[in-house]
C-alpha cells in the first residue's frame, strides 16, 4: 500500500508563516486592535502626582504648574478616552485631535490622521453600543464627525493630488525645453514614452490611502454591527445609521476620485495629443 | 481575565493556527501577500472579540469561519460577482471560491501540489469538508460550525469526497472511514 496521500497532506502542512512574518504581523495585530477600541488602559498612577505636594514652601509655584499642566495637557490628553456625551469628548475632538493633527506635516500624513480618526468615531460608537448609551443625538454626532473626517480626507488627496501634478508640470517645462535643443525623431520618442509612464505612477499613494479608508469604514462598520448583534441580538438603528454612513463615505470617496480621475486621463490625452502634434510640426 | 491573560491565550491560538489560517486563505486567493493579509484581519478580529470579553467556546471554529467570510467578501469585492453565484444552487449555502491564480502561485513539492489541485477539482460541496478534515484535521462537528451545517451532514460530505478524490488521485491510502483518521 502506498503512502502518496499521507505524503501530499504532510507537505501542504508544511506550508506557513516564516517566523519574522509572524511576528511582524503579532505586533501589527495588537497595535491595529488597540488604535480601534482604544482597550488599553493608557492611566498609571504618577510617582510624581502623588508626591508633589511634600515641599510647603514649594506649594504655591508647584500649585500654578499643576493647573497648568492639568488645565493644558493634562486635560487635553486626558480627554483621549472620552466618548460622545461625556465632558471632555468637545475637548478631545475639537482640541486634542486637531492638536495632534497639526504635528503631521506631509499631505500623506494628514490623510492617514483623517481616516485614524474616523476609525476612532467608529471605535467609540462601538465602546456607546456596548455600554448601552449610544443614543440619537449621539449617533448625528458621529454621523457629522465622520462626514467631517470624509470631507478633510478628500482635500487632503486634493492637494498631494495637486503636488504631484506641480511637479509634473516642472516636468513638462523640462521637456518643452529639451524639444527646442535636441533632435525631433528623439522627441517624439521621449514625450511619447513619458505620455505613457507619468499618469500610472502618478496617483498611486492617493490610490492606496482611499482604498485604506474604504476598507477600514467597511471592517469598522462590520465590526460595529457585530457589537450591537452580541449586544442586543440584532443591529440598532443608531448602529445600522452610522454603519451605512461609514461605508458611504468609504465608498463615495473611491467614486468621486474615481470619476475626477477619468475627468483627469481625458485632459491628460488632450495634452498628450497636444504634445504630440505639436512635436510631429516641429518635426 | 485580565489583558496579560489575554495575550497568552491570543499566543497559544496564534502561535498554533496562524499557518493552518494562512493555508486555508493561500488555497483561494490569487497571491501569497493577499493571503497574509487576509490571516492577518482574521487575527485581528480574534483579538477583538477577545479583548471585548466574549468567551469563545472553540477558537479553531472561530477562525476558519472568520476566514471563510473575508475570503468570500475578497473574492466579492475583487471579482464583482454577484452574492447568488456564490451559492450553492441546491442547498442555498455559500461555499467557498477559489481565484485561478490561487494554486499556481503556491510554493509546494510535487506531491503536494498534486493533492491540492485533486482537492480543488472536488464538489465545492465536498472541497471544504476535505480539506479542513485531512490537511487542518478539524473534527466534523467543528466544520458544521465553520460551514453553518450539521456534523453528520459534514461526515457524508467527507465520505462521498474522500470518495470523489480516490477516484481523481487513484491513491489506495485513502481512508475508508472518516472516524478512523
Amino acid at each position: 500500500m502506498s503512502h502518496k496521500f499521507s505524503k501530499g497532506i504532510e507537505e501542504i502542512k508544511k506550508i506557513g508563516l516564516s517566523s519574522s512574518e509572524k511576528s511582524a504581523m503579532l505586533s501589527r495585530i495588537f497595535e491595529n486592535a488597540s488604535a480601534v477600541t482604544g482597550s488599553e488602559p493608557r492611566f498609571v498612577k504618577s510617582f510624581w502626582l502623588q508626591n508633589i505636594f511634600v515641599g510647603h514652601q514649594f506649594r504655591p509655584a508647584l500649585a500654578l504648574a499643576l493647573v497648568f499642566v492639568l488645565g493644558g495637557s493634562g486635560l487635553i490628553f486626558g480627554s483621549n478616552q472620552a466618548l460622545p456625551g461625556d465632558a471632555l469628548y468637545s475637548i478631545k475632538v475639537n482640541v486634542a485631535e486637531p492638536l495632534l493633527g497639526s504635528f503631521r506635516f506631509s499631505g500623506e500624513a494628514k490623510a492617514n490622521w483623517q481616516i485614524t480618526l474616523a476609525t476612532k468615531r467608529l471605535a467609540e460608537a462601538g465602546a456607546l453600543t456596548k455600554q448601552g448609551r449610544l443614543d440619537e443625538s449621539k449617533q448625528i454626532k458621529i454621523e457629522q464627525l465622520l462626514a467631517e473626517h470624509a470631507t478633510a480626507l478628500e482635500s487632503d488627496l486634493k492637494i498631494m493630488e495637486a503636488k504631484d501634478s506641480q511637479s509634473d508640470s516642472f516636468k513638462s517645462e523640462d521637456r518643452v525645453v529639451k524639444q527646442t535643443s535636441e533632435p525631433a525623431p528623439t522627441l517624439m520618442m521621449m514625450s511619447a514614452a513619458q505620455i505613457e509612464t507619468e499618469p500610472i505612477n502618478k496617483n498611486s499613494k492617493t490610490e492606496a490611502i482611499k482604498l485604506d479608508f474604504e476598507s477600514k469604514m467597511n471592517s469598522g462598520a462590520n465590526f460595529l454591527e457585530s457589537i450591537s448583534n452580541e449586544k442586543s441580538g440584532t443591529t440598532s438603528n443608531e448602529v445600522f445609521n452610522i454603519s451605512q454612513k461609514a461605508r458611504e463615505s468609504g465608498n463615495k470617496i473611491n467614486k468621486d476620485w474615481g470619476d475626477r480621475n477619468n475627468e483627469k486621463d481625458e485632459i491628460n490625452d488632450k495634452e498628450a495629443d497636444d504634445t504630440r502634434n505639436e512635436s510631429i510640426r516641429i518635426f | 481575565m485580565n489583558s496579560d491573560d489575554l495575550k497568552k491565550q491570543f499566543n497559544l491560538i496564534y502561535q498554533s493556527q496562524s499557518d493552518a489560517v494562512l493555508r486555508f486563505c493561500l488555497m483561494r486567493v490569487s497571491s501569497r501577500e493577499e493571503a497574509v493579509d487576509l490571516t492577518e484581519e482574521v487575527f485581528t478580529r480574534l483579538w477583538q472579540t477577545l479583548i471585548s470579553g466574549k468567551k469563545l467556546d472553540n477558537a479553531r471554529a472561530f477562525i476558519f469561519t472568520v476566514a471563510r467570510h473575508l475570503i468570500i467578501d475578497w473574492y466579492r469585492k475583487k471579482k464583482s460577482i454577484p452574492f447568488e453565484e456564490l451559492e450553492d444552487k441546491e442547498t442555498g449555502e455559500a461555499y467557498d471560491p477559489v481565484d485561478e491564480k490561487a494554486l499556481q502561485n503556491i510554493e509546494i513539492s510535487a506531491e503536494g501540489r498534486f493533492l491540492i489541485e485533486a482537492v480543488s477539482k472536488l464538489s465545492p460541496t465536498y472541497r471544504q469538508a476535505v480539506y479542513l478534515r485531512f490537511v487542518e484535521d478539524l473534527s466534523p462537528g467543528e466544520i458544521g460550525e465553520v460551514l453553518g451545517v450539521s456534523a453528520n451532514a459534514v461526515s457524508v460530505r467527507i465520505n462521498r469526497g474522500v470518495e470523489e478524490l480516490r477516484k481523481i488521485t487513484g491513491y489506495d491510502d485513502l481512508p475508508n472511514n472518516i472516524l478512523t483518521t
